[in-house]
């Protein structure tokens, strides 16, 4: 014990150190004070910068003195604690940023934003003394609050009650209506033993005070829960409130009279006209009733784009009616979250945002959609068709209750969005594939569509579906146990497409070892979930799912919530490794799109990289040239991507009118570029030059047809470079007649 | 909208004093960075430093100065221009200099300096950079007159040679209201001098009397003001004769930085090393110093004041600013009795008062904020 009272006696000399050489302290007037409870008090004056035209006088506005004396009370765990900061008894009270200490004749300045420990910590009782300084120089020029910090919510000391409802809609009905708005409110009354005040909701629509429905409540004396109506009072025109006046209301008359010294009387007094005509109550009925007065400014409340102060109260009313005595209680607003609020904390920026849908709402899917519904930015559509099963409480965003298992997984989410974040999300339970490429009717047009459901079908679907009306696909991907994950956007027009998209993305695995092992070793493997069934799934952790979709989110909430698409295409891939998560970003070019002169159908993507290669190699020369192209294949979508080139044979002959390839280690040269391209790209077809332009020659139509006999029933391409641009033919063995197939 | 300010650089008998308008637009008003305070193992407070962190940055990456006013050509009036400032045709990379977006310079300034003493270096540096403006306006007109070219003339030039400036030119007790072709509707600045000279006499008068750029500005805060009058080092013949020419109410401040670093020679004919006690004010020359407002603020630029026969700064004439001061219950400040720091006053809702200082701790209270 002697030893920690040495250590409290060194740490009050040091703290009165520190007091005593801080500029604004004026050290001659120190003053400590032990006391029983082992606290100790320190008085002290602080000099203020007063306006130096009232320097004559001594002191400045609300009489703040030249030299304010102040209490610090050091608790006697300090400095583990800061000391409570208090100003003379007699100092004024109607002040702005005063803490609210019911029954504390001392007023408390509130010297910072946030925390008061928090900025003792970080830097030390000298910078609180700084803050107190600036507090009482701004007191000293009637400055607490300025157009530049934003109107102060006028301060209560007591703030029990809640008062849920969309600020912005009221402001809007408020500036809208210049009048009285009655708007419907939901309550619950908190028991006794917590406090015993409500907490309600209002509903900001209006509704005829002369609709007995919404003016009775349901509830009855002792009920826990009702309805009730909540009444806006919106300011007479031309009535700005200047002053700030701490809200002391405590009954009905205090509230008729703050309303009318705030600019709201007449608003009121028509309020309360109005309900005691038509809504008296009868018998054991009591009426809970919230009055909302806005105020208008000066200037912009703290934090806030208007200037429209929101006070709430609640009433509630006894058969007599309103007599000047009724109780009056205040209560606190709160905004429910709303996509703006979510925007607003997220640190958004007001924007002109893309609407999306969500396909595919399974692990990656929900928290993609939570990500960004959680920013304010919620999907238009969730489209899946399964059902949640248990083994989805290893990742997926929700946990449902027990008795909502077996729910749809997109009508689950779109559920608790609406629920839990106000967003008007809706579920669709379809099968995308189906969606695409039979009836999209229950599709709403987005900007955006994000395939977050990993099926090659529904790629392969959305490659080739011409229902998405203007819509660009992002398609989320993660890969090997989450170890790598890649987003595709497509560029303007679905160029490139996610399918030229992703044909990059296993050329890129050339260059990026890691990225190539990853996608190598991707697989689904087989998991137990259940006596007699299974389910085909990656093993990760929620943990390495979550970095992998933060990651994704936050790319998506660089171009979503400011509708600022890329105006390429863009490649990002996100590897996870021992010190979190690098991601690279590729812009990719569009394609070059040809129609095969033989099969209108379809459709051959040339990448930009290809198309220079074979440029390169083209333009100038006078022999016909030609390779090899490497790229990927959709049936289902009609078409070809071409992705790289590969060097024809070196037995391969040119003259000026025949390319002729060779055949010398060919097959070897495709299985190992196919190899370095993680097994993503394979042989497509091949290129050659006409020097002087021309249609495909007789040559060309007989090569085709010998090609489409070899290419075991797959589709192969040749395409044709001219100074005039690409021609193509596609050795297609769908297109064989029975004599050839033989 | 950020709050008036006036920072005041220590820089021992020398001017640096920093303007930062309503509108957030930066004058800075001469410069004197000496070596002692760019040498890292000085204790010579790092002015430049100081500065640098009162400025904003443009979308280049480059800190500046919307305008840089030289009210005379002394060397500890533009002492370090030229590491500090970026001189020229302006460019995207300075480096880690400073660009003046709009130079204040007074052509008959230059002349009356330089007929009887050479320019420093600095000087000379921008007197070129103030010719390589003007040309570049009478080349282009206004329209080439982008950020580090723009150039504003104060007062007519001898023999009618700024006469084609017109559209750059502020003419004595003509109101300034933009900086850098921008109107700040919060700040102005009526330009009171360099006075002109109608003969020889008064010419070689003028030019033995330390001529400056003597302006009166105004800063707004809403309904609030503070009036500044800011001389450079003009000596007792201008302020007797702008005594005796000002209109009412011109010469009135809160806030008036002593001219020439408290010299005694602004404010009387005598000298006062050699006349001691029996040196007489100029009576003309205090009045047009003494038009103090309540409570204002008279401030030496200067070493800290002894009492001795030095001069500047000059122990008799703090004691004449002090009466001036007392009389209207203000405050006399010597910025060299606490050349650890920047002194500084703000413009408030009720006019100019002087600014918090804060603590001086040991790097505390900068600690990152973790989220939890």
């Amino acid at each position: 014990m002697r030893s920690r009272s040495l250590m409290a006696d060194a740490d009050t000399t040091r703290a009165l150190e520190a007091l005593r050489q801080h500029p604004h302290v004026d050290a001659s007037t120190i003053q400590v004070e032990k006391r029983t409870d082992g606290t100790t008090d320190v008085f002290a004056s602080i000099r203020v910068c007063l306006p130096v035209k009232f320097s004559k006088r001594g002191f400045g506005a609300r009489g703040v003195q030249a030299l304010e004396p102040v209490r610090f009370r050091f608790p006697s765990s300090y400095p583990l604690g800061p000391p409570v900061i208090t100003l003379r008894k007699d100092f004024d009270q109607n002040l702005p940023h005063v803490q609210p200490r019911p029954g504390e004749v001392r007023p408390e300045p509130c010297l910072v934003d946030g925390s008061v420990d928090e900025l003792f910590f970080a830097g030390g009782l000298a910078t609180l003394v700084d803050q107190l300084a600036q507090w009482l120089t701004l007191a000293a020029s009637d400055e607490l609050v300025s157009a530049a910090s934003g109107w102060e919510p006028a301060r209560r000391d007591r703030n029990e009650s809640l008062l849920f409802f969309d600020s912005s809609a009221a402001r809007t009905l408020a500036e809208e209506q210049c009048n009285t708005t009655f708007v419907p409110m939901g309550y619950v009354e908190l028991p006794k033993d917590i406090g015993g005040t409500f907490k309600a909701e209002l509903v900001i629509q209006r509704v005829a005070i002369k609709n007995r429905a919404c003016t009775t409540p349901h509830f009855k004396q002792g009920d826990p829960a009702g309805t009730g109506l909540g009444v806006i009072c919106t300011p007479s025109p031309d009535q700005t409130q200047n002053r700030y006046v701490p809200d002391t209301v405590a009954d009905f008359a205090e509230l008729k009279s703050y309303a009318h010294a705030l600019g709201c009387g007449e608003s009121f007094d028509r309020a309360i006209r109005v309900l005691t005509r038509h809504a008296r109550p009868s018998g054991a009925e009591r009426r809970l009733l919230s009055v909302v007065l806005a105020v208008r400014r000066p200037f912009n409340l703290r934090d806030s784009d208007s200037d429209l102060e929101l006070l709430c109260y609640f009433l509630r009313l006894a058969s007599k009616g309103f007599s000047d005595s009724l109780p009056v209680l205040p209560a606190t607003h709160r905004d429910p979250p709303n996509t703006a609020l979510l925007a607003r904390v997220s640190g958004l920026q007001g924007g002109d945002p893309s609407p999306y849908s969500v396909l595919g709402c399974g692990s990656l899917g929900s928290k993609l959609a939570l990500h960004l519904s959680r920013a304010g930015q919620p999907p238009v559509q969730v489209i899946d068709s399964a059902p949640w099963t248990p083994h989805n409480a290893a990742r997926h965003a929700l946990l449902p209750a027990e008795e909502e298992s077996f729910l749809n997984k997109a009508t689950l989410l779109a559920w608790q969005l609406r629920k839990a974040l106000l967003c008007r999300t809706e579920g669709v339970d379809a099968d995308a594939t189906r969606l695409l490429l039979e009836d999209n009717t229950p599709l709403k047009p987005v900007s955006v569509l994000v395939n977050a459901t990993a099926s090659l079908r529904v790629r392969h679907a959305l490659a080739g579906t011409q229902q998405l009306a203007g819509a660009r696909v992002i398609e989320t991907a993660l890969y090997d146990g989450g170890s790598s994950g890649v987003m595709l956007t497509e560029g303007p027009d679905r160029n490139p497409s996610t399918l030229d998209l992703l044909a990059e993305l296993y050329a890129l695995a050339e260059s990026m070892p890691l990225l190539r092992e990853a996608l190598k070793r991707s697989k689904h493997t087989s998991v137990d979930v259940g006596a007699g069934c299974s389910t085909s799934t990656m093993r990760m952790s929620d943990a390495r799912l979550s970095i992998q979709a933060a990651a994704m989110a936050e790319g998506l909430l660089r171009v979503i919530p400011q509708g600022a698409l890329p105006e390429t295409g863009q490649l990002d891939v996100f590897q996870t490794n021992d010190h979190g998560l690098t991601r690279s970003t590729t812009n990719v070019s569009a394609s070059l799109l040809v129609t095969p002169e033989n099969a209108p159908e379809w459709k051959i993507h040339v990448s930009h990289d290809s198309h220079m290669a074979i440029e390169s190699e083209s333009k100038g020369d006078s022999n016909e040239n030609g390779g090899i192209l490497m790229g990927l294949l959709s049936e289902a979508a009609k078409q070809v991507v071409v992705s790289r080139t590969l060097a024809a044979p070196s037995d391969s002959t040119r003259s000026p009118t025949r390319f002729t390839l060779g055949t010398r280690n060919r097959d070897q040269s495709i299985r190992s570029a196919s190899e370095s391209y993680a097994n993503g790209l394979t042989w497509v077809g091949t290129w050659h030059s006409h020097p002087k332009g021309g249609d495909p020659s007789q040559l060309d139509h007989e090569t085709c047809g010998h090609l489409a006999k070899q290419t075991a029933g797959q589709v192969a391409i040749l395409l044709i470079w001219t100074p005039s641009g690409y021609r193509a033919l596609l050795a297609d063995p769908g297109r064989l007649s029975g004599d050839e197939h033989q | 909208m950020p709050i008036p300010e006036i920072s005041l650089f220590p820089v021992g008998n020398g001017d640096m004093t920093l303007l930062r308008t309503g509108d957030g637009q930066h004058l800075l008003i001469d410069c004197n960075i000496r070596s002692s305070a760019d040498d890292p193992d000085d204790s010579t407070l790092d002015v430049a430093s100081e500065l640098k962190d009162r400025l904003p940055t443009d979308s280049y990456g480059r800190k500046y100065v919307d305008a840089f006013l030289l009210s005379h050509p002394d060397e500890d009036h533009c002492r370090g221009v030229q590491n500090h400032f970026h001189l020229g045709a302006p460019k995207s990379d300075i480096g880690d200099k400073i660009l003046i977006r709009e130079l204040w310079s007074s052509p008959i300034i230059f002349r009356r300096k330089s007929k009887n003493h050479p320019l420093c270096k600095d000087a000379i540096a921008l007197a070129s950079e103030a010719r390589r403006r003007v040309k570049k306006f009478r080349d282009e007109g206004l329209g080439g007159c982008e950020d580090g070219n723009r150039i504003l003339v104060l007062g007519e030039d001898e023999d009618g040679k700024t006469d084609d400036l017109a559209e750059i030119l502020v003419k004595l007790d003509a109101c300034i209201t933009s900086i850098n072709g921008a109107h700040d509707s919060t700040f102005s600045a009526t330009l009171l001098g360099p006075l002109p000279s109608d003969t020889d006499e008064e010419s070689e008068a003028l030019s033995k009397n330390r001529s400056s750029t003597i302006l009166s500005v105004r800063l707004n805060n809403g309904d609030a003001r503070a009036q500044l009058l800011l001389g450079g080092d003009a000596g007792v013949e201008v302020w007797k004769r702008l005594w005796g020419r000002a209109s009412l109410g011109a010469l009135d401040y809160d806030f008036l930085l002593c001219p020439h670093h408290c010299s005694w020679r602004s404010l009387s004919f005598d000298s006062w090393s050699e006349l001691g006690e029996q040196a007489k004010p100029d009576s003309d020359a205090v009045n047009a110093l003494s038009q103090a407002r309540d409570g204002a603020v008279l401030v030496a630029s200067s070493k800290p004041i002894e009492d001795d026969d030095s001069d500047p700064p000059c122990v008799r004439a703090e004691r004449e600013y002090e009466s001036i001061a007392n009389r209207v219950s203000g405050e006399f400040v010597c910025i060299g009795d606490d050349d650890a720091a920047v002194t500084e006053f703000e413009v408030g809702a009720l006019g100019l008062r002087r600014k918090v200082k804060h603590a001086r701790t040991r790097g505390m209270g900068a600690q990152p904020l973790p989220h939890g």
